[in-house]
């Protein structure tokens, strides 16, 4: 299980990236499952008319992107994660905008999905690259 | 066409139901299944082949999400923790 950030999940609207391949692949192949806090959504749609003048798609290909990413991402109710809030506030120290995704990550057990350099760097053995999940769901090599 | 040989573990409740099913249907079912799957992320591909989104500004973008999110979380630790 790993928790999707916001930068993986506006990053899918990319072309060419890594993180909308890791999503379509595990789509076919139901490897991982993968989690965000409550209200990532809400917040995402705030930035919708930005997202769609930015991507230039039409509004049935953005739609259906969201609609895609919105079956892939399982959202988690803020109360089974709030608790740890403090302590990931603590972790992160000065980049405390992604503690809720650490408090969910070390209440779930499971590692962040992020090409976030900084928060890399702050919680390294708590974080997973797109390319690393990328990865683990090809094929190995012969 | 080539042929592949799927193996699946199912429920021997379920295998029991699905005994009676025949390997032409079996054959069209899995066909179909993965069909509509590749075929949903074939569309996808490729209208994001389209996107015209930099990476800067999916990271401002990226970046107000989490601003927005870690407000909200922060209200709502104190209303419910104090």
């Amino acid at each position: 299980m790993y928790v999707a950030d916001s930068n993986v999940v506006i990053s899918c609207l990319l072309s060419g990236g890594v993180p909308y391949r890791v999503f379509f692949l595990n789509y076919l192949l139901e490897k991982h499952v993968f989690i965000a806090p409550e209200f990532l959504w809400v917040e995402v749609d705030k930035h919708r008319d930005e997202l769609s003048e930015e991507t230039k798609l039409s509004p049935k290909e953005f739609e259906d992107i969201i609609t895609f990413l919105k079956e892939e991402i399982t959202v988690i109710p803020a109360m089974q994660f709030l608790d740890m809030l403090p302590v990931a506030k603590e972790i992160l120290s000065a980049h405390q905008k992604d503690s809720m995704y650490l408090a969910l990550a070390l209440k779930t057990d499971s590692k962040i999905m992020t090409g976030d350099g900084k928060f890399r760097k702050l919680c390294p053995e708590k974080i997973i690259t797109p390319r690393q999940v990328l990865d683990e769901l090809l094929p190995e090599k012969g | 066409m080539e042929e592949v040989v799927l193996r699946l573990q199912v429920p021997e409740d379920l295998a029991r139901d699905l005994k009676g099913i025949s390997k032409e249907d079996w054959s069209i079912f899995v066909g179909r299944v993965l069909r509509e799957k590749i075929e949903r992320i074939a569309a996808l591909e490729r209208s994001l082949e389209k996107s015209k989104l930099s990476q800067k500004k999916a990271d401002e973008i990226a970046d107000k999400i989490n601003c927005g999110l870690a407000e909200k979380y922060d209200k709502l630790y104190k209303k419910t923790y104090g």
